[in-house]
């Protein structure tokens, strides 16, 4: 019983995750949300190792946490340039990216 | 009793990532971020993951919610009430399919595959052994990504005038 709720645990965050990215406007609450995501992944690859008594899935996990760590450090690099740059940091400012590229 | 402990998380994860949705503060976003990922923590433990359980406390709260900290206190950003729910024209065709993985979902419970298994701990050192053992390239090159992060964020932030 433990591991389908646990799966349902990743369905609830994979839910939550997918909300956050398309109904917030800030970019902050959009990283929350691909967080949220990673997190789903990595208990789903847990639940598999727990199935099948293999390390596999704990390694998975770990590797998911470094990549999700360098993702989210560049991104949040990237999110203080658009504020510099941009004056704001909502998904609409993005748009202006597309304007300048127009002209 | 594990069944409940597992469920009570579940209840505490479905809480806290709908607090996300609606708070109005960044930090208020941050905090119930922490609350999952604490939730997260427990249900780790529970899968007997001790290792991965306490890396998700200290790289998780510890590393990555601090660095959220950290931008949301360079971003400063003023709280101001959210101009219009945000239900775009396209919002019909999302739901619909949201509906149609529901039905597959309660369609896949209703006959439980048979997961009964009893669930061992995997320790430390197994963990240890594997990344050192097979998995020794891929450690290395999650090395070396890591390493080329602080390149990536140093070319971010160069400016014209003066190289980073």
């Amino acid at each position: 019983m433990t591991l389908e709720l646990a799966l349902v645990i990743a369905a609830l965050l994979f839910l939550a995750g997918i909300a956050l990215i398309l109904l917030r406007r800030s970019l902050i609450f959009l990283l929350l949300g691909m967080e949220l995501l990673f997190n789903a992944a990595m208990v789903i690859a847990l639940v598999g190792g727990a199935r099948w008594h293999s390390s596999t899935g704990q390694v998975l996990v770990i590797f998911i946490m470094a990549l999700s760590g360098a993702a989210l450090a560049l991104t949040l690099a990237l999110l203080l340039r658009v504020k510099q740059e941009l004056g704001g940091d909502t998904v609409d400012v993005l748009c202006h990216l597309r304007e300048e590229a127009d002209e | 009793m594990t069944a409940l402990l597992v469920l009570l998380l579940a209840l505490i994860v479905l809480m806290s990532s709908a607090a996300l949705l609606v708070v109005r503060s960044p930090m208020h976003g941050a905090v119930n971020l922490g609350v999952t990922l604490l939730a997260l923590g427990i249900l780790f433990l529970v899968l007997g993951a001790p290792f991965v359980a306490a890396l998700e406390v200290v790289l998780y709260v510890g590393a990555i919610l601090v660095l959220f900290l950290f931008a949301i206190m360079l971003l400063r950003t003023p709280v101001q009430p959210e101009p219009e729910a945000r239900w775009r024209s396209g919002f019909w065709w999302p739901v619909i399919l949201v509906l149609l993985l529901a039905a597959v979902v309660i369609l896949l419970f209703t006959r439980p595959p048979p997961l009964l298994t009893v669930i061992r701990e995997i320790g430390p050192v197994i963990i240890g052994r594997a990344l050192f053992g097979p998995y020794m390239w891929l450690t290395e090159a999650v090395a070396l990504l890591l390493f080329a992060v602080i390149g990536a964020v140093l070319a971010v932030h160069r400016r014209e005038g003066h190289d980073a």
